[in-house]
């Protein structure tokens, strides 16, 4: 009796030995899985490109940094050209609430002409158009005598 | 009537009627909570030759009446005034707006965003690109795409 007693403690504690190492092992595992997707996460955002647009000003402190490093930042370079006509675009210089303001002005019409002009107004026509089928300057749709309202009567 | 400096982001001072001045909401703010000032009111985001065409519509405007109601303001024309002064380039007109927009005047806001709206009215797409130089990103495919999710709003 007391020998089966001790074998089962001595499974128990084997068992919960394994379970806890198990257990430690797939929180180390998840941690430096979790570190280097934030890692791949930073690196891929687009906010590398505002990190290396502002490299001039502490350009003294990162001359030690690698060829690698050196070919990302010739790579957001030729991004921010490529980007560089369409921010000297006036129009493209209003700042998204400003632009919507300027469109609250459009009737229905105009805005189904503005959603296809490029892919900047589309993104931000697209949800006025939708918003409200009655836009606040529409002018109101006649409700003419052809169908007089019951109220009126 | 007591004067007030304004600073553009330039460099440039300009000296004007405190009542001018407040026609824009955030230098009325300003100057309420520093009280009398001898100091110039920095304007980091209006260079020299938007701040002067800014103030000569403050200064035009000085007596107008306050409109609070949003409808009544978005609904009026502009008026032949306005129109002559928005008769700018495009660089300085939405400098203008985006000026207006950071000073806080909103009628202002409201001549410039309605001159805009003007340009578009009635246009075509490819009608809009030119008059803006925007350059066309979607494929063929795309826009007819687009075109038949919104045709619904089309006026035909």
């Amino acid at each position: 009796m007391a020998a089966s007693r001790n074998e089962d403690s001595l499974i128990y504690h084997i068992i919960s030995f394994l379970v806890i190492w198990v257990d430690y092992v797939a929180r180390i595992y998840l941690r430096v899985k979790a570190t280097f997707d934030a890692v791949l996460y930073i690196a891929q955002s687009p906010t590398q490109q505002k990190y290396y647009s502002r490299r001039p000003y502490h350009q003294h402190q990162q001359r030690k940094q690698s060829n690698a490093d050196l070919h990302i930042s010739s790579d957001s370079i030729h991004i921010s050209q490529k980007f560089i006509p369409s921010s000297t675009i006036p129009i493209q210089s209003l700042p998204t609430e400003v632009f919507q303001l300027v469109l609250l002005n459009g009737t229905k019409n105009d805005l189904f002409h503005c959603t296809m002009v490029c892919q900047r107004w589309h993104r931000l026509v697209t949800p006025l158009l939708w918003k409200d089928p009655s836009l606040p300057l529409l002018p109101l749709p006649v409700v003419g005598n052809a169908h007089p309202s019951p109220v009126s009567h | 009537m007591s004067n007030v400096r304004l600073l553009s982001s330039d460099n440039e001072e300009f000296v004007v009627q405190k009542e001018v001045a407040e026609r824009s909401v955030l230098i009325k703010n300003m100057l309420e909570d520093v009280g009398e000032t001898d100091s110039a009111i920095p304007l980091p985001n209006v260079t020299a030759k938007v701040l002067k065409k800014v103030i000569e519509w403050c200064d035009h405007h000085s007596s107008d009446p306050v409109t609070t109601d949003e409808t009544e303001r978005r609904t009026t024309d502009i008026d032949e005034w306005d129109q002559k002064f928005m008769e700018v380039d495009q660089e300085t007109l939405f400098d203008i707006i985006l000026a207006a927009n950071y000073l806080d005047i909103k009628p202002l806001l409201d001549v410039g965003c309605k001159t805009v709206a003007n340009m578009i009215k009635g246009k075509t797409a490819e009608e809009i690109r030119k008059i803006f130089n925007i350059v066309n990103d979607f494929t063929p495919e795309e826009e007819a795409q687009i075109r038949k999710e919104n045709e619904w709003a089309e006026d035909r």
